[in-house]
């Protein structure tokens, strides 16, 4: 059974979208990420033009993230003082990275840099979890089973460096005092990235907030969920005028399979240890970077190509 | 009715483009008019004999369409089938053909760099190419046409009506002597591609004869260009081509999906508002009817 996408002016097995739709919700349920990074090369590699699968998934992850954020607001997991300054930061940085789409879209080489950051990015995330969740598998064994809890992050030399900045702050929620700048550096780089990419930048925003401003998990994620909800909104809105690029039947199609998606995934997350559950998610990661790096060395069938625009957030 | 009086009509501008030099090699005896001073009863014996060529000329080539148009609503398929029949001379083989309104397409060529890597190494952009173009005959195009009359005519298996039509534009300008070879590098790949989407096709022996009736059927992809599609009906005997007839249909949005589009064009800073409202308010129904929150 077809459906009609009138923006991306396409027809598309109905079934296929609530199912790619249900895969990225089942993984955001098992593993507690988001999926705009594996939703959208998901749309693309199914025929949708990647300015509208980018423009749609943002509005997607508006749906998937507020019932996140909603429900980390009211444990009082949400940071909004440190929340808002990494927004201005991504707000700054999604601006530069839409400039930087523009140019490359002029050169006609968008398609090919954001497959690159791509590879790379997941290259790096997907080995990086691979490695600390082989070592924590392989501390449990020694442990006789017991789940091994993760190392707690160590100060890293930004940190040190972010405390003789100034604009120094006290983030109540994240228990922690640094500069201003940091947070909003972190923001911008992180916007940049997003922008280029056409995701929310969760998978690299978390991990940020953890590993090097030294957030607790829980508040990370909380404060994440909250600034991809406005930056969202804001990418959702911004594609609706410039580029006309966000298909309502797509995004509702999408939200209907994430919804049921994360559902499933929450409960068989209940039955999986964490650092089996962050193997799988490294694997899946990698799956897809393998995919990218495949197209980029595999002589291509045609030479020729269409250039489409990427990018979006 | 109507559509036989445009084609009715359609045959006499013909006759009129042909100033008055025309000539049916199907239709019976061969009818020559050469252009004289006119006087009344000339001019009504030309009338006269103007309405009697043109009756049996619509009826060779009236053309229907089944279903008139092609409308688009949210649960339209990949493909819409579209009929167009009608009527040809006794014996002639018939060429159909569909073009749509033109498109322009920006597209990169691929190389090595670094030596196992591949990144575009030139852009450009052909103009004037319809997005989609349908072919379909009753044989085999080779057995009815020469190349070169294939070519004269428009009728070449091979796109070389696209070929000709097409303008590009180098982003580098490349060196004169490669120019020629590049274009055509270009334009192949960009049917390649249409081709493999449905947008570009030909479909030789897909159109039936029986007796002067003949029936084509053409597979309309979904993400073809919406707007008024030309169709040309050729009817082609011993190597000879006549435009049997030329009409046009429309393939538009309807109901929704129209509505959508519209929205999202004109009224783009609401519709990009409501579509934000939309997720929160979904997003925030699920978070309360499930009482937990998703991750991101």
């Amino acid at each position: 059974m077809d459906i009609y996408l009138p923006i991306a002016s396409m027809s598309i097995n109905i079934f296929l979208l609530i199912g790619l739709g249900g895969i990225v919700g089942f993984l955001s349920g098992l593993f507690g990420v988001g999926g705009g990074f594996l939703l959208t090369p998901l749309l693309i590699f199914s025929g949708i033009p990647p300015t509208v699968a980018a423009a749609s998934d943002s509005n997607q992850i508006v749906a998937a993230a507020s019932s996140g954020a909603y429900a980390h607001s009211r444990m009082g997991n949400v940071d909004l003082k440190m929340g808002i300054i990494i927004l201005l930061g991504g707000i700054v940085g999604g601006s530069i990275g839409v400039q930087i789409i523009k140019v490359l879209r002029v050169m006609g080489n968008v398609d090919f840099v954001i497959k690159l950051i791509y590879v790379i990015m997941l290259g790096t995330i997907g080995g990086f979890m691979f490695i600390e969740s082989l070592n924590a598998l392989k501390r449990s064994k020694a442990q006789g089973g017991e789940e091994a809890h993760p190392h707690e992050p160590k100060e890293s030399v930004v940190r040190k460096l972010a405390a003789k900045l100034p604009l120094q702050m006290h983030f109540e929620k994240s228990r922690m005092t640094t500069s201003a700048i940091f947070p909003f550096v972190l923001g911008t780089a992180v916007g940049i990235l997003a922008a280029i990419m056409g995701v929310g930048g969760g998978f690299i925003m978390v991990p940020s907030m953890i590993y090097i401003l030294g957030m607790p998990t829980i508040v990370a994620i909380g404060t994440d969920l909250f600034q991809i909800v406005l930056t969202c909104i804001n990418v959702t809105i911004q594609q609706a005028i410039r580029n006309h690029t966000v298909d309502l039947v797509l995004v509702i199609l999408l939200f209907i399979g994430s919804t049921i998606g994360a559902q499933i995934g929450a409960r068989v997350s209940r039955h999986l240890r964490g650092e089996q559950l962050r193997i799988l998610l490294a694997v899946i990661v990698l799956i897809v970077m393998v995919k990218m790096l495949v197209d980029l060395l595999v002589t291509p069938d045609n030479l020729i190509s269409l250039a489409r625009g990427g990018g979006g957030h | 009715m109507e559509r036989k009086l445009r084609i009715a009509d359609c045959g006499l501008r013909n006759l009129k483009e042909n100033s008055f030099h025309a000539s049916w090699s199907f239709l019976g005896a061969r009818r020559v008019i050469t252009r004289r001073p006119f006087k009344l009863p000339a001019l009504t014996g030309l009338i006269l004999m103007v309405l009697l060529v043109t009756s049996q000329f619509g009826q060779a080539g009236t053309l229907r369409f089944e279903p008139a148009g092609l409308e688009r609503t949210l649960f339209s398929n990949r493909f819409q089938t579209l009929t167009i029949s009608g009527s040809a001379p006794e014996g002639a083989q018939v060429v159909v053909k569909i073009v749509s309104p033109p498109k322009a397409f920006n597209l990169n060529k691929s190389g090595k760099g670094l030596g196992f890597i591949w990144l575009p190494i030139s852009h450009a952009e052909i103009k004037k190419l319809p997005g989609m173009y349908a072919l379909l005959s009753s044989g085999k195009l080779s057995g009815m046409l020469s190349p070169e009359q294939q070519k004269t005519n428009g009728l070449s298996p091979d796109y070389q009506e696209i070929y000709q039509k097409a303008e590009i534009h180098f982003k580098s300008p490349p060196k004169e002597e490669e120019a020629a070879s590049l274009k055509k590098e270009y334009i192949a790949g960009l049917i390649k591609i249409l081709e493999q989407g449905g947008l570009y096709q030909v479909q030789e022996e897909a159109v039936q004869l029986s007796g002067v009736q003949f029936t084509a059927r053409i597979k309309h992809p979904a993400d073809a260009p919406l707007g008024e599609y030309q169709v040309f009906c050729y009817a082609v005997k011993e190597g000879k081509t006549d435009l049997l007839a030329q009409d046009k249909f429309q393939v538009k949005q309807i109901g929704l999906a129209e509505w959508l589009t519209h929205q999202a064009g004109s009224n783009a800073v609401i519709y990009g508002i409501l579509a934000a409202l939309i997720a929160v308010a979904a997003g925030l129904l699920v978070g309360m009817v499930f009482k937990k929150g998703g991750g991101h």
